[in-house]
């Protein structure tokens, strides 16, 4: 459940996107990220429509999942959602294994594999430990999150390792700097790094670094 | 036709010859795997024997009275913690997000790993058994041996108490690195019952038992009676052509062993 990495969804993480602009979009869920679908394949496709006045951002809940050994989704029918609402996508168990999405419209195109503004990325880390994350594209966008065993020390040790669960841990992500920088949270806590600025960005936890001024 | 060498040994020296032939035995260190309360459990198992009494029963039966049986024993036990312990779903964590507001998302569950809990014991069982004479020749050696003619009936109640009691220990100290799963101790500790715990020390130990057997008797079939003296004067030997054991019945019980040559 740990591979830390954008690029490579898997059960544990959620990719979220916004849509800014009115338009039809397809879309596809794939296990190694294909730029293009196979022919045989039936997209999933989203509409996206001008917002009624006054209404507020809403999110729309994608559940990736197995239909016989192929990847699918939880809607038959075209989503239909508002200008300016996300859509969250996430694995329905382990057994979906890692997954992609991407797609376009006429105005727009979005991909997991590149993180553009307007989008994010969480990860749940189950595994006490230091995690060092980079993104491999921009060598100076780079952090460190520190996950610490809970503690069972009081009457009610799991009420309260759940409170910290439910406790936002966020990374905002401008272009070339995170903030913050370093977090520390509790096992099985998720981060979102929330993609402000930017475009083409992934998450991946960091290998040995070449320091460059 | 009478024998040619007739040697008697009654139930005192019987009894040193047994402890000798204890001594001398060599029992590898078995191992293998077996269930306990239902869990595939890995042992390995590590005995000597000593002491013990004999008394000789008429026409071959060797009579061992408390022979001392002692063992060291190691447990691997595997145990998976989601018999115990239901899986962690946490509830939707939600985080602000700048340009929409409020996005949800949900958490994964958390399952509970396997883990092996190493128990090691170390005791000594007394045990009392029949025991048959046997000789054979092998390899141009002459063997006597008392061989086990069925398996005894040991009291592994203070054995069983002894794992039961480093279970606890051990189980806890096996759930330690793991947050929060401490509250399973108990439950695990229920599950493995003094009985099941006797259960498998006699699954491991009947093998080994069941085939004991001690040499108390060795002699090459060719028997030097007198040594080398010089180039023209070699050592001098003679061929045991066959050798019996048995007990008789004297004025006492006695071991005797009767060779022709």
């Amino acid at each position: 459940m740990d591979a830390l990495d954008s690029r490579l969804l898997h059960y544990g993480d959620c990719f979220a996107q916004q849509f800014p602009s009115t338009g039809d979009l397809s879309y596809w869920v794939s296990r190694t990220g294909a730029s293009t679908p196979r022919p045989d394949r039936e997209l999933a496709s989203i509409k996206v429509v001008a917002p009624q006045a006054g209404e507020e951002h809403r999110q729309h809940d994608v559940t990736v999942q197995l239909d016989g050994d192929q990847l699918g989704v939880d809607h038959t029918s075209k989503l239909r959602i508002a200008a300016g609402d996300v859509v969250v996508w996430h694995a329905a168990d382990a057994s979906v294994g890692y997954f992609a999405v991407s797609g376009h419209g006429s105005n727009f195109a979005f991909d997991s594999r590149a993180l553009t503004a307007g989008s994010l990325y969480t990860h749940a880390f189950a595994e006490v430990g230091s995690y060092a994350w980079s993104d491999p594209g921009h060598g100076h966008l780079r952090g460190r999150i520190t996950v610490r065993a809970p503690e069972a020390s009081n009457d009610d040790p799991i009420g309260q390792w759940f409170a910290q669960l439910c406790e936002a841990a966020i990374v905002s992500v401008r272009a070339r700097s995170a903030d913050p920088p370093e977090l520390e949270i509790v096992q099985g806590q998720a981060v979102a790094w929330i993609i402000e600025e930017g475009h083409g960005i992934s998450i991946t936890e960091a290998g040995p670094t070449l320091e460059v001024n | 036709m009478a024998n040619d060498i007739v040697v008697a040994a009654d139930e005192t020296a019987a009894t040193r010859i047994l402890h000798d032939a204890e001594k001398t035995l060599v029992v590898p260190t078995q191992a293998g795997s077996a269930s306990l309360a239902g869990y595939n459990t890995s042992w390995s198992l590590s005995v000597n024997f000593t002491d013990g009494d004999v008394s000789l029963t008429p026409p071959d039966v060797i009579r061992l009275a408390n022979v001392q049986l002692h063992y060291s024993i190691t447990l691997s036990i595997p145990i998976d913690l989601n018999a115990f312990l239901p899986p962690i779903c946490p509830p939707p964590v939600c985080f602000p997000v700048p340009f929409v507001g409020l996005i949800c998302v949900p958490l994964p569950c958390i399952t509970w790993p396997t883990i092996n809990v190493p128990v090691s014991i170390s005791d000594t069982a007394s045990f009392s058994a029949d025991f048959a004479l046997t000789t054979k020749l092998v390899s141009g050696v002459w063997q006597v041996e008392v061989a086990i003619v069925r398996i005894p009936k040991i009291d592994l109640g203070p054995a069983a108490n002894a794992v039961i009691a480093a279970l606890g220990p051990a189980v806890a100290g096996a759930l330690a690195p793991i947050p929060l799963a401490g509250i399973a101790v108990p439950f695990i500790l229920a599950s493995i019952s003094t009985a099941a715990v006797t259960g498998l020390l006699g699954t491991i130990l009947a093998p080994l038992l069941s085939n004991l057997k001690f040499t108390i008797y060795k002699q090459p079939q060719q028997f030097q009676i007198l040594g080398a003296a010089g180039a023209i004067d070699p050592a001098v030997f003679i061929t045991l052509l066959d050798v019996e054991a048995a007990v008789q019945a004297s004025d006492k019980n006695e071991l005797v062993l009767s060779v022709d040559i």
